[in-house]
């Protein structure tokens, strides 16, 4: 009797989960093992700066459906991929176990970036990714604290509109000329800023933060002021760190996979060793997945956007199974998706396509009275990205253009 | 089969409606409008769509 063909997803999150799912509806016959650091079954991120702060969405609205064919998935959550053997095509896990496989998904994601000066034992200060994270946020989420956030991009200014919303009150940290400014250009970071300022959120840009003071105890590891490279000192009850992420990779250091910036991969999402071959039967998906996408250029990139790990998913589902199955649809197109994304801020309702960041420049497509508005993002003449306030069903419109050259009477 | 979508929970990004485009778009208002009852080969597309909604907000049975 043959053993079955195996295929380990490394991460539990939802690429990991979306990844399991579409081998199961592509027909996938080999065993499904999903591999989990975090001990919760999967669960949706984007309500944990939201929904989840104000408890409009409660803990157990955020758990993924999951399927009743999914049963046979192996869950093994809360033990951590530790290493990579590429020869002997195993996992080691940090409870000590080793997991074979014959195909590979890596989905380990990203992990929140803060300053090694920052972390330790310090009762106040967050950073925010996990529901445990999440968690701890929101029991200290007060009304009448003081929370200082460093970093304004859309975990930043999320907090910071729900923290206004229950009472608290806010500082803002950003590096930037103004909030966004670095994702979404001048025109909607300076709209975020405005909007966010005339709710009291007092926005300090063009700053870092360069210590922090703690209490007359140090025992207590309570942070009371953040300083900023200006001299000034903010006084704080609070102190989210919301300054990026990082790719979760560093279990596969010594594996031989490039993990220059996430998993490096090629069009049809197969890892690359750092030699420059491509690693047989590994895969990348999500956050953590570093592609080229042909919509913009050849330069492989990490796409933190929320469609980006469903389409991952059903790529590297149909590339499984077409090399198992001989009369399975396969593609030779390179993987090509339109990454979206949305925020909610106060009013503000933001929905965009694209990769706005990749713009040169920008325009505004449309503006109206009530403060909707779309902006369009261009590299060359090329349409590179589109965000719009309140205008939702417009900027899908953009969607099948985004990557497309545009005529205009500019020279 | 029979497609049904949360209201309370729905927040209208319309993410669905590029999966599923002959069963839910937004209105003139960008509020959410869906048809209750779809042919059966629309499974796939549905599916996706509820794997895309970002409040996780639609059901579907056969």
């Amino acid at each position: 009797m043959s053993n079955p063909e195996r295929t380990l997803i490394v991460g539990a999150s939802m690429a990991g989960l979306r990844t399991a799912e579409a081998l199961d509806r592509a027909g996938y016959s080999g065993e499904i093992t999903v591999l989990g650091a975090e001990p919760e079954m999967p669960y949706n991120r984007p309500p944990l700066s939201k929904g989840f702060l104000n408890d409009s969405v409660s803990q157990s609205d955020l758990f993924f459906g999951i399927k009743e064919s999914l049963r046979k998935v192996n869950w093994k959550l809360g033990a951590a991929a530790f290493g990579l053997d590429l020869d002997a095509r195993t996992v080691q896990d940090s409870e000590g176990n080793e997991h074979g496989f014959d195909n590979l998904v890596i989905a380990t994601g990203v992990s929140p970036r803060s300053d090694p000066a920052f972390r330790g034992t310090e009762q106040n200060v967050y950073v925010l990714r996990s529901l445990s994270d999440a968690r701890a946020l929101r029991t200290s989420l007060v009304r009448g604290k003081r929370l200082v956030i460093q970093g304004a991009g859309f975990i930043g200014a999320e907090v910071a509109a729900m923290a206004v919303e229950l009472g608290l009150e806010v500082a803002l940290i950003s590096s930037s000329e103004h909030m966004l400014k670095r994702q979404l250009g001048s025109f909607v970071g300076g709209e975020v800023q405005r909007i966010h300022e005339s709710r009291n959120v007092r926005v300090f840009t063009l700053s870092t933060v360069t210590s922090l003071t703690f209490g007359s105890s140090r025992v207590n590891n309570v942070v009371e002021n953040v300083n900023l490279q200006d001299g000034q000192q903010i006084e704080c009850d609070l102190f989210l760190q919301a300054t990026g992420s990082i790719p979760n990779i560093e279990w596969l250091r010594t594996s031989g996979l490039d993990i220059s910036d996430g998993v490096n991969c090629d069009s049809t999402l197969r890892a690359k060793r750092i030699d420059g071959t491509t690693a047989v039967n590994v895969f990348a998906v999500g956050d953590v997945a570093r592609f080229p996408n042909p919509l913009f250029d050849q330069t492989p990139r990490r796409v933190e956007q929320w469609n980006i790990p469903g389409e991952c998913a059903r790529r590297v589902a149909q590339e499984i199974q077409s090399a198992r199955q001989r009369d399975y649809p396969q593609t030779s197109n390179p993987f090509a998706p339109v990454p979206s994304f949305w925020s909610d801020q106060f009013d503000l309702s933001l929905f965009g396509m694209g990769l706005p960041a990749l713009g040169e420049r920008s325009e505004l497509i449309y503006a109206n009275s009530a403060g909707k508005f779309i902006v369009g993002y261009y590299r060359d003449d090329t349409l590179v990205g589109v965000c719009g306030n309140g205008m939702r069903s417009a900027v899908q419109e953009y969607r099948d253009i985004i990557g497309r050259k545009i005529g205009s009477s500019r020279v | 089969m029979k497609v049904s979508v949360d209201m309370a929970k729905c927040q209208h990004y319309g993410q669905c409606v590029y999966e599923a485009p002959t069963v839910f778009r937004l209105n003139n208002e960008d509020k959410l409008e869906y048809l209750a009852e779809v042919a059966d080969s629309e499974l796939e597309r549905i599916e996706a769509a509820a794997d895309v909604c970002p409040m996780q907000a639609i059901r579907f049975e056969k």
